[in-house]
Formats: C-alpha cells, sequence, structure tokens
C-alpha cells in the first residue's frame, strides 16, 4: 500500500470518515480536521511509519500534503541510511 | 430579581453501565437490571478484584474528528450525555444570551485513560513521548469545557472535585447560581472514566472494593444487605438542564420536576471515615433549603456504596433527620446496579431520582439478600416499587474528604 492509501486509511479508521470523501485534493479543514487534530494525527502517523515529524509541521491543507509530507521524511531517512 | 427564583429540571441525559439514554436507564434499574461485570482491561489479570461497571463501547456518532482527537473518554461520555439533556429539553439556549447559560461539571478524576496510558508510554514502554495533546485531554475540565462549547454557554464554565459528592455538587452550585441571578440556564451534571488498571489497583489497595460474588459476579455490589462487602467502581456520566421556572414555563419547557433544595457541607473530622453528624446536618440543611419539612419526603436515592460503614452511617442519619417517618421512608441504592460512578454518581443518581417523580416508580435495591439488622428500614429490596403518590425525594452524596451535598427534587406543580 502507498502511502497516502495508507493515509486514507489512517484518516478513515481514526475519525470515522468515509472513504470516498478522502480524495487526495480533499480539504482538511473541511473535514472538520483542525489543527490540534492534525498535531494527534502527526503523532499516530509517527508510529505508523517509525519517522519523526515534530519539526516537519508544514503547512498541511489537503489529504495529500501529508502524504507528500511523510513521504518526503521516508526518502531523507532512506538517503541518510 | 434573584430571591424566590424556582428552579425547573427541563432535561435528562445519562451514559451508564446500565444503558445509554436517560429512559434506557431507568428502565434497567426498575427491571433490576445490573451493569457489574468482569472487565475486560489491559493488565486486568493483575489486579486481585477485576469487577467494575463499565460502558463498553461507546456510540459517538456525529463526533467531529476534532472531537474525537482532543476528548478522553470522560470528555465523551459527558459530551454524549448533555447532549440528550438539551435535545430532551427542546433547546432553551437559542433565544437566551450566551453568558446567561452556564457549565457546571462533577469529575472527581479527568482524563484518567490518558494518563495512565501516558504513564505507561514512558514508564512501562521506555518511551519518550505521549500524546501531544495529552494536557489538554487530561485535564480535569476537559468535559465542562467541550459541553460549554457544544452548547456555546458563555456564562460561568466550572468543574467540581468533591470525590464521591462531585456530581451533586455540581448541580446543586448551578442551582446556586441561576437563583442569584448570574445565569438563566445550567448544563449540570457529572462524568467519570477512571476504570484503569491503575486507578483500579489503588482503590483495591483501599480495600473498600466489593468482592466478586462466587456465583453471579452482576450481584457483587449490595448495598444494605448483611452480607454486603464493599464498592464497585463504575463509569458514566449524567447531565441535566435546569432552567429558571418561569423561563422554563413562558417556552413550553417540558418541566419534569424543581430542584427544591440542596445544601453542602463538611464533615471536618477524617478523609474517608464517614460522618453520620455531618450528614443528618446536610440533609436538614438540604429540606431547609426546600422547605420542606421530612415528612414531605417519600423517596431516598440512598449515597448506598455498600460499605459496612457507610451504610451503617447513612442509615444512622436519615434516622436521625426523618425520626419515625424514616422507616416510611422508600430508600433505593441503586450503586447495586450502576456502580459508583465516582464525580458522576450524584447527577447520575438525580436523574433516577427525578425519574421516579416523573414516573411514579422507585428502583430497587438490588442483591439485597440479608436484610442488615441492625438497619431496620426499607430499602425497597429487589424489587421496583410503584408509589403513585411520590412528590418530593432527596438524593444523597457522601465523599471521601468529608463533603457531603444533598439534592432535593419535587414534582412540579
Amino acid at each position: 500500500m502507498d502511502t497516502l492509501s495508507n493515509i486514507q486509511a489512517m484518516l478513515s479508521k481514526e475519525y470515522d470518515l468515509p472513504m470516498e470523501r478522502l480524495a487526495p485534493d480533499q480539504s482538511l479543514a473541511d473535514l472538520g480536521i483542525d489543527s490540534l487534530t492534525t498535531i494527534e494525527f502527526m503523532f499516530k502517523l509517527e508510529d505508523k511509519f517509525s519517522i519523526r515529524l515534530s519539526e516537519e509541521r508544514g503547512n498541511l491543507a489537503t489529504v495529500n500534503d501529508i502524504a507528500v509530507l511523510v513521504d518526503a521524511v521516508l526518502r531523507r531517512n532512506t538517503a541518510k541510511a | 430579581m434573584a430571591s424566590g427564583r424556582r428552579i425547573a429540571v427541563t432535561g435528562l441525559g445519562v451514559v451508564s453501565p446500565v444503558g445509554t439514554g436517560a429512559d434506557v436507564f431507568f428502565d434497567a434499574l426498575l427491571a433490576g437490571k445490573s451493569g457489574i461485570g468482569r472487565l475486560n482491561i489491559p493488565y486486568a489479570e493483575r489486579l486481585g478484584n477485576h469487577i467494575g461497571a463499565s460502558v463498553g463501547d461507546l456510540d459517538l456518532a456525529g463526533f467531529t474528528p476534532a472531537l474525537l482527537s482532543q476528548t478522553d473518554r470522560v470528555s465523551q461520555m459527558a459530551i454524549v450525555a448533555a447532549r440528550e439533556a438539551l435535545l430532551r429539553a427542546g433547546q432553551p439556549h437559542d433565544a437566551m444570551h450566551p453568558e446567561r447559560r452556564g457549565v457546571f461539571v462533577g469529575c472527581a478524576f479527568g482524563g484518567a485513560r490518558t494518563v495512565e496510558d501516558g504513564y505507561e508510554a514512558l514508564f512501562a514502554r521506555g518511551q519518550n513521548r505521549v500524546r501531544p495533546l495529552s494536557v489538554m485531554l487530561a485535564m480535569a475540565n476537559a468535559p465542562a469545557a467541550h459541553v460549554g462549547m457544544l452548547f456555546g454557554a458563555q456564562g460561568p464554565c466550572l468543574t467540581y472535585a468533591n470525590a464521591c459528592a462531585s456530581g451533586a455538587v455540581a448541580i446543586g452550585e448551578a442551582q446556586r447560581s441561576i437563583r442569584a441571578g448570574e445565569i438563566d440556564v445550567a448544563h449540570a451534571g457529572g462524568a467519570e472514566a477512571m476504570l484503569t488498571f491503575g486507578v483500579l489497583k489503588s482503590w483495591e489497595m483501599l480495600q473498600v472494593l466489593a468482592l466478586e460474588d462466587d456465583r453471579v459476579p452482576a450481584a457483587s455490589c449490595r448495598p444494605f444487605s448483611a452480607d454486603r462487602t464493599g464498592l464497585v467502581l463504575g463509569e458514566g456520566a449524567a447531565f441535566i438542564v435546569l432552567e429558571e421556572w418561569s423561563i422554563a414555563k413562558k417556552r413550553g419547557a417540558p418541566v419534569l420536576a424543581e430542584l427544591a433544595g440542596y445544601a453542602c457541607r463538611n464533615d471536618a473530622t477524617h478523609l474517608s471515615k464517614p460522618d453520620s453528624a455531618g450528614q443528618a446536618n446536610t440533609l436538614r440543611a438540604a429540606l431547609t433549603d426546600a422547605k420542606l419539612n421530612p415528612a414531605a419526603i417519600g423517596h431516598v436515592n440512598a449515597h448506598g456504596t455498600a460499605t459496612l460503614v457507610g451504610d451503617r452511617g447513612e442509615t444512622e442519619a436519615v434516622r436521625a433527620v426523618f425520626g419515625e417517618h424514616a422507616t416510611r421512608l422508600a430508600i433505593s441504592a441503586t450503586k447495586s446496579m450502576h456502580g459508583h460512578l465516582m464525580g458522576a454518581a450524584g447527577a447520575v443518581e438525580f436523574v433516577a431520582t427525578v425519574q421516579a417523580l416523573v414516573r411514579g416508580i422507585v428502583p430497587p435495591t438490588m442483591f439485597l439478600r440479608h436484610p442488615d439488622p441492625g438497619l431496620g428500614l426499607d430499602f425497597v429490596a429487589n424489587e421496583a416499587r410503584p408509589l403513585p403518590g411520590l412528590r418530593a425525594a432527596v438524593s444523597n452524596s457522601f465523599a471521601f474528604g468529608g463533603t457531603n451535598a444533598v439534592l432535593v427534587a419535587r414534582s412540579p406543580a
């Protein structure tokens, strides 16, 4: 499963959202995912992908923004290794 | 303006171990259904005493992602109960200034699960991080804050931590705030969710928990029975909507009962040992506040935790205050079914008290197999009892720390 699909599945499970509402360009704010919720979700992403996102809190506006961020961190970690 | 303001109870909401919904809850009590059983929680195998009264899975339909991620179980239960109460009251706030509405919540602990999950991660699993919102999830005033935000209530938003009396204190203080003219409507109640390994172990060490009944775990909590062995911890939430009487009447609200009296006193004698003199003082003060003679009361929802000393002390207090009338009171200890909801106990039991007035029937004290000969009052043993003439009732809450709180409800007239 690619990163985006993983994140869509996690969002669906965590927040009881139907998958059809989780298109890549879906606005997080429109889903009711506010800044505090994003912080909690990033914490869960850290566990899921074994990464650290604490210094990476950019401007996350859409579902795909989260996947792009996680992929960037994963690529950097791979490059370090 | 403030003097003489009467208080109407216009809405009820409950999340309890015997069911969610104020009617489901009361029907279960009337049927003698117990929500007590073996707990299925992490580390339960290390508990000497596995029983509790759990709500089980919560129905969180309608919770937004923000609410789901920003609430401990204790706040989730508070929100569900408060929403029901407001729905039943018929939205009293639409035309009212937000500052005229307050929130009053009893919560003895706060977000116990968040606290324990955090400690488990730090100490047991050696991690060096906890959920980023742990502080806001665990703080004791989170349930009140969420209820306030949900309803846009901008008056006082207060949390009372008075152990087992917290919920009753919250309701009583809401009454005072309306009487004083500070607000016109209150969302008042209690919430508690502390069925976690660390909390249960702490209670176990105190040696006040009921022994598991060999044959029927659901019958482990037996208030006022000679074979009682202690209390059973429970979880849940209950909320009521209180309104200034004339405002409730004017909008045609369903006035279920009048919150006629409240008193809160402190024993100032011992951290845990109940003091029947202090309890009696509180009962008298609450009846005075309600302007009711003891003989006007027909029903008592007892604190009745099923500890040896506590039930005896409460019986003495009731005898001292009610005199000969004490034997005519129908006294129900509903903790036999829903367990001890701690910060929510006083609220959930006040809902049961109001429901008894509304329906004209009082719930039983279940599992009262062997009446304690030393007590000798009418504890409505094992079967609900119709009391069509019931007009006024009392709900007792007596707490560790010495806080006693008594609420008096009366049929609307």
